[in-house]
């Protein structure tokens, strides 16, 4: 171009002016002004104008046209038309490139849309300029191939191919040899899928035009590769190439085809095909020697780029795509390149953009319509990823991937469980059927995806798909070695899956495979896995070997926050209190902010009742650290619920229980299914005697929860306790007594901590119903499950209590039971178990006032109540009782005695009756039998000599028979009588004599004696008021906390309803908290 | 290694509580919350006679070393010694409450060891039925207590965690161990009583030299409470069993743990083996007696 002289004539001389194109003067405003003087003829201005344009300066070009049609006056318009052509075609041009503004490039992002819109509109913009010229030239000469052209050119890129091609046609009909009009046929030919058509039309060209560029070979090339003829294809580029070796496109494109000849069997073979891809890049490579900025060329460099994790020049190249793309296929496949960089970076904002951008240019671009997807469901847009790859599984009904996609947004999406697994049905199902999805099914990542989701739902069938991962995994030959070793996360995974389902010892075999087998090479990875085991070991109840763990990671990784924990929880569990206090301030030095080491101290302090303590730590957390913190919240409200327990003062009390309830309510409202929040609340409103609403908490909580939280059953148990239903509160004790047995690890220190109040609870509720129904055996069981308790605290004296209680209700009972239904065996078994009792009542009497045993023990027996957990004068009371029972009994056991002796004698009497009768029945029997042979003898001996007498004989003999069985069924009927009851009254005088004696020490509590006292009529009359006092009775019992003192009990007698029943509610919150903080 | 023979599945009315392996007699021995003692056949397992003379729950057997005396004590409070060839009571002594906890005979079935709600131990003469020597350990009430087979020793402990060896002829305390942070539960002597396995709430079981008083190994592996503990004739193993309803087996040698029997229902209370030690048997709260044989 440096060498284009233009020479203008100047106007009345020879000379001309020659205009150097290669200085062309940036404002074309100067030369126009010396082309109007000089009174240039047009085409000097057309000529100018086409320089302009090369040196890409459009806009100069633009208005050096326009300067030229506006003041040139020609004699014939038709001079004006090439002009006009050349202007229209620069907009066509301008139109093109209103798409690639680099500044909209830039701007991707927020205002995306918004550039869209702008640039569409400027499109048209140039779009209607160009129509408007086209029209005027059309008036001027409509035979004008060049305006045809220009036309066909201007409806193609309004995407009106069958208008373009008449366009075409009409400029080929002028001029048959017309090429550029042979080359839009062509193309449209080849767009609208015509591939023989256009074939032959390329074909027509290089015979007119075999040096022509664009060389029509690659037109030629592309009809054979969609005409699936690779290798003449080739041919062609190649031939191309030989041509005109500056030829790019066509090295492109062969760089394509190697490209997609390689992926293609990579797919079918599982091999890769490394010198096909060497061709591709070699051809590659060299298109980028001949012109890096070739939109296409970028597009394959981004590629490349990302294949290399090169993220940043694989974005350079996808943004220079962009810029150069030409047609909105190239243009879309750069944003795709772009969108899979910013994807794989996890900038989802961006390559949401883009890949919404590439969709948009190209809708049957397939991958970027499914990154799109991913990024959707990455954002939590279900509904519209769902409407995406359910459109997508529509036209790619065989599409593994997004099958799998469809299964996990539908298992994300509430209730479309059920679609979920009809989509992994389909996946597995096209896995099974389709041979050519054996490579895509081969593919552990798929099963990996599907583990995943199935993780959030269903434990089961996400280790089924884990499992077939590591199948697939395992089946790759060993030699190639990237592929073949299974990743560790996914063993970490499988273990934790079966860790998750108690399968501890399975769940221990994949950590140990997900561990590196030298430890030189610890990844970070390796020590969660070890962190994981050790938490199984804990499970396992191999607690030293999680210790070991522990130390190892600590050793590693001396900040690791955790370990310090467990070792912490592990030490705490094992009663080393100060130890566990240890741990959990190291980790609050490595990390003064984390709050669960605060939340486990604070919890440590409350195990060790410190209360005051602990909740300032909580406090703490909560002002410091996280205002809504849960554990901390449900913590306090346990204390204050403990510190209300022991508040003597009723208004404080209540104040405090508020207080409690204020603190869960807190929690509630963060956390609406807080279970032990929910239980802290029934406790706090059992308390204070809601029982009722306090019954309808705890099931709810019940309900909620399952088997997790036996403490619960508990609770409801002591509300039926308080409610007087003690056969349901018996019931749900044993239910949760059972639970507790069962020993799983979320109820494994429930068992620990509560088994000895749940005996005592099941204990006294036999008791209470055993006095209640005057039923001795209820008493039998009370004393059974004492003594259970018993077992696990030996000298806990509350306990001892109970048990001489127990023993003596049941010594009385027996008393009063009527000598008819008991034995002497039982009379003997009630002394002996007065004589035991007495001797117990004895030892408690003499107990000091704050029993050593109670307060230097290890703490298992809190301070707080130092004090004797009975009542001192009580005992003693219950001491004389023992000795009045006693000689009442030791009586009714001489009465007994005689009795059964003279039973026994009764008894003896009527056996011997009974053997008299039956002797006389048998007696009887012969005798007539004896007397009927006789008449049978007398009847044959009548027979043979008196035959017509016979019927007469006959008749009369069987009345006489009749009238005989009549007699013996009376005679049998003469049985056995009961004998009556004979000593009531007497049974009652003896009572009279017991109550006696009982009542001159026994003004409170004396029940059952008192009982006795009270005329019967007005006992049945009442039996409401009966219930209620049965029912404080019941506190008579020191229950296995030792909460009830009977102090309180006796002066609760005068004071009325002013007694609060003490009932210890204990919430699991505490004890169990360490496990969900893991 | 053991493996399970066979089981009598409600061998009592309720939990059972302990068990003896009479070796004499070979008569297995059990008590019950039921308030009974029964004795089996320590081969067939069928039951031979049932004891009564309780009137609470039987908290411990305890036969001495020829197998034909056995001492129970009960919740009653009561201790009585019978003879296992006929059945009846030799002697009954009533104590005071809390004083007959974990009594132990001594092998020459002479003396009887006892602990005391003071937390000292008591020696009673089984001939008198009274008191003859007192042990005074550091304070704590003694949970377990074990008599050695070679009757010089007694080990006791206690509630709050610590162990107290005595030298009986001496009446003195000659270890005092803190290997455990919760209440000792069960206490066992090696045949050679040169070791002593002790059994803790905080599940864990422990081994001791006698002699010297220090710890040889520490087995964790128990979920819950160990209630109890028996020495295997070999001198080199160890059975526990459980409140998480396992029994398990460690070799002291090797410190591990080498079998786990998992066949009861409920808290394994107590463990025996036989004489030759290729028996072992189990009673547990789930009412069962179970027995297993070695299997090498």
């Amino acid at each position: 171009m440096a060498d284009t002289i233009i020479e203008l004539p100047l106007q009345g001389s020879d000379n001309v002016l020659e205009i150097d194109c290669s200085q062309l003067p940036e404002q074309s405003n100067e030369l126009c002004d010396i082309l109007i003087q000089e009174e240039a003829p047009l085409k000097f201005y057309l000529q100018l104008a086409v320089e302009y344009y090369r040196q890409h300066q459009a806009d100069e070009a633009i208005s050096m046209l326009k300067m030229g049609l506006a003041n040139v006056k020609v004699p014939d318009p038709i001079e004006k038309v090439p002009l006009i052509n050349c202007l229209a075609a620069i907009y066509l041009q301008k139109a093109r490139r209103a798409r690639h503004n680099p500044l909209q490039v830039a701007a991707v992002g927020s205002a995306t849309t918004a550039a869209d819109d702008a640039a569409a509109s400027e499109r048209d913009q140039y779009l209607e300029l160009a129509t408007a010229l086209f029209n005027e030239a059309d008036r001027i000469d409509s035979q004008q191939p060049l305006t045809w052209l220009g036309k066909g050119t201007l409806y193609w890129l309004r995407r009106q191919s069958d208008l373009a091609l008449d366009q075409f046609r009409g400029a080929l009909e002028q001029d048959p040899h017309n090429i550029a009009a042979k080359f839009g046929v062509a193309r449209i030919q080849f767009h609208s899928k015509k591939y023989r058509e256009a074939l032959a039309s390329y074909q027509e060209l290089l015979r007119y035009r075999p040096a022509h560029v664009p060389d029509p070979r690659l037109g030629i090339g592309l009809c054979f590769y969609k005409l699936g003829m690779i290798k003449e294809a080739k041919h062609a580029f190649e031939r191309a190439i030989q041509v005109n070796p500056q030829e790019l496109s066509a090295r492109v494109l062969l760089a394509i085809m190697y490209f997609n000849e390689f992926k293609t069997q990579l797919v079918k073979s599982g091999q890769p095909n490394t010198p096909i891809l060497e061709i591709g890049m070699d051809y590659l490579k060299s298109a980028v020697t001949l012109n890096q900025r070739h939109p296409v060329v970028s597009d394959l460099l981004a590629d490349y780029f990302f294949t290399r994790q090169d993220p940043a020049n694989s974005l350079a190249f996808a943004c220079s795509g962009i810029i150069n793309a030409d047609t909105p296929a190239i243009e879309a496949e750069s944003h795709y390149q772009a969108a899979r960089n910013y994807h794989r970076l996890e900038d989802y904002e961006r390559a949401f953009d883009h890949y919404q951008r590439a969709v948009k240019l190209n809708a049957t671009h397939h991958l970027a319509r499914f990154g799109l997807g991913q990024v959707l469901l990455h954002r939590q847009k279900l509904p519209e990823a769902l409407a995406l790859f359910e459109q997508f599984v529509e036209m790619h009904p065989t599409c593994i991937e997004a099958w799998n996609m469809l299964g996990a947004i539908h298992a994300r999406l509430p209730s479309h469980q059920a679609q979920a697994l009809q989509a992994f049905d389909r996946v597995l199902q096209l896995v099974a059927t389709d041979s050519a999805n054996e490579a895509l099914a081969n593919d552990p990542g798929l099963f990996i995806d599907m583990g995943k989701t199935y993780e959030q739902t269903n434990l089961a069938q996400a280790l089924k798909a884990y499992e077939k991962a590591i199948a697939l995994y395992s089946q790759h030959p060993p030699d190639t070695e990237s592929t073949s070793r299974v990743p560790v996360e996914l063993y970490n995974n499988v273990g934790a899956l079966h860790h998750a389902l108690h399968n501890y010892d399975t769940a221990a075999t994949f950590y140990e495979k997900a561990q590196p087998s030298s430890t030189a090479e610890k990844t970070p990875m390796a020590y969660t896995v070890m962190y994981n085991l050790a938490r199984l070991r804990e499970y396992q109840r191999r607690p030293g070997e999680a210790q070991e763990l522990y130390r190892q990671i600590m050793a590693a990784h001396p900040a690791y926050l955790d370990a310090y924990l467990r070792l912490g929880v592990i030490a705490q569990e094992s009663g080393q209190a100060p130890n566990a206090e240890g741990w959990y301030l190291d980790a609050q030095d490595i990390d003064g902010q984390a709050v669960l080491p605060q939340v486990l101290t604070g919890l440590l302090q409350v195990d060790r009742k410190q209360l005051r303590p602990a909740r300032h730590t909580l406090e703490r957390v909560l002002k410091d650290c996280d205002r809504h913190e849960l554990y901390s919240l449900v913590a306090i409200g346990n204390i204050y619920l403990k510190t209300a327990r022991n508040e003597p003062q009723k208004e404080l009390r209540i104040k405090l229980y508020q207080r409690a309830i204020e603190f869960f309510d807190t929690v509630l409202g963060r956390d609406s299914k807080n279970l032990y929040a929910a239980q802290g609340v029934g406790i706090a409103l059992a308390e204070r005697g809601a029982y009722s609403d306090a019954g309808v908490i705890f099931n709810h909580v019940r309900e909620a929860c399952g088997d997790a939280l036996p403490m619960v059953t508990l609770n409801l148990g002591h509300v039926a306790m308080e409610q007087g239903l003690y056969r349901n509160a018996i019931y749900l004790y044993e239910t949760c007594l059972r639970k507790a047995s069962q020993f799983t690890p979320s109820n494994r220190v429930f068992q620990q901590v509560f088994s000895k109040e749940l005996f005592m609870s099941l204990s006294r509720a036999h008791y209470v119903m055993g006095k209640t129904d005057k039923n001795p055996q209820s008493m039998r069981h009370a004393l059974t499950q004492a003594q259970k308790a018993s077992a696990l605290d030996p000298t806990d004296l509350a306990t001892l209590y109970d048990i001489a209680l127990i023993e003596q209700t049941f010594a009385q009972l027996v008393s009063e039971k009527s000598a008819d239904f008991r034995s002497t065996s039982d009379v003997r078994k009630a002394i002996a178990h007065l004589e035991h009792s007495k001797r117990l009542f004895e030892f408690l009497v003499k107990q000091p006032s704050a029993p050593a045993a109670n307060g230097t023990s290890t703490g298992a027996k809190p301070g707080p109540f130092a004090a004797l957990p009975y009542d001192k004068k009580l005992t003693e009371q219950r001491v004389n009782f023992s000795e009045s029972l006693l000689s009442k009994l030791k009586k009714h056991l001489e009465e007994q005695q005689k009795l059964e002796t003279a039973r026994e004698s009764t008894i003896e009497a009527t056996r011997r009756k009974r053997e008299e009768d039956r002797l006389r029945r048998q007696a009887e029997e012969v005798e007539r039998e004896q007397a009927q042979a006789e008449e049978r003898r007398l009847v044959e001996e009548e027979r043979q000599r008196l035959q017509e007498k016979v019927r007469q004989e006959m008749q009369e003999l069987s009345q006489t028979a009749a009238a005989d069985s009549d007699d013996d069924a009376k005679r049998k009927s003469k049985g056995k009588k009961k004998s009556r009851p004979r000593n009531r009254e007497h049974v009652g005088n003896e009572d009279e004599d017991g109550f006696a004696s009982g009542g001159d020490n026994d003004h409170h509590d004396d029940d059952a004696a008192g009982g006795e006292a009270i005329p019967k009529r007005k006992r049945t009359a009442k039996p409401r008021l009966r219930r209620r006092k049965v029912l404080q009775e019941g506190g008579d019992l020191v229950s296995g906390g030792g909460l009830e003192d009977e102090g309180d009990d006796e002066q609760s007698a005068t004071n009325g309803e002013e007694h609060t029943p003490r009932k210890k509610y204990k919430s699991k919150a505490f004890v169990e908290s360490d496990d969900d903080s893991s | 290694m053991f493996t399970a023979t066979h089981e009598v599945e409600k061998a009592h009315d309720d939990g059972i509580w302990c068990v003896a392996w009479a070796k004499g007699a070979n008569l297995v021995v059990t008590g019950s919350v039921d308030e009974t003692i029964k004795c089996w056949n320590g081969d067939t397992g069928d039951l031979v006679r049932t004891l009564k003379g309780h009137c609470l729950g039987v908290n411990a057997v305890d036969a001495d070393a020829t197998g034909r005396r056995l001492l129970s004590t009960s919740l009653d409070h009561s201790m009585i010694l019978w003879n296992l060839d006929t059945g009846e009571q030799v002697t009954r002594i009533q104590t005071n409450p809390v004083e007959t906890w974990g009594a132990q005979l001594a092998p020459e079935g002479d003396i009887i060891a006892a602990g005391s709600q003071t937390g000292d131990v008591n020696l009673w003469s089984v001939e008198t039925g009274g008191k003859i020597q007192v042990l005074k350990t550091s304070g704590d009430f003694s949970m377990a207590i074990a008599y050695s087979p070679n009757g010089k020793y007694v080990a006791c402990g206690s509630k709050a965690g610590a162990i107290d060896i005595f030298d009986v002829e001496m009446g003195k305390l000659i270890h005092s161990l803190h290997g455990h942070s919760m209440a000792i539960r069960t206490l066992a002597f090696s045949p050679d009583s040169a070791q002593l396995y002790s059994g803790s709430d905080d599940h864990r079981v422990q081994v001791y030299d006698v002699q010297h008083g220090e710890t040889i190994a520490t087995f964790s592996g128990h979920g819950s409470w160990v209630l109890s503990v028996a020495s295997h004739g070999d001198g080199t193993h160890v059975a526990s069993g459980s409140a998480d309803r396992t029994i398990k087996l460690w070799d002291v040698r090797a410190r591990q743990c080498v079998d786990t029997l998992t066949h009861h229902t409920d808290q394994v209370w107590g463990l025996a083996f036989n004489a030759k030690s290729n028996q072992l048997v189990s009673v547990s709260e789930d009412k069962s007696v179970r027995w297993y044989k070695a299997v090498v």
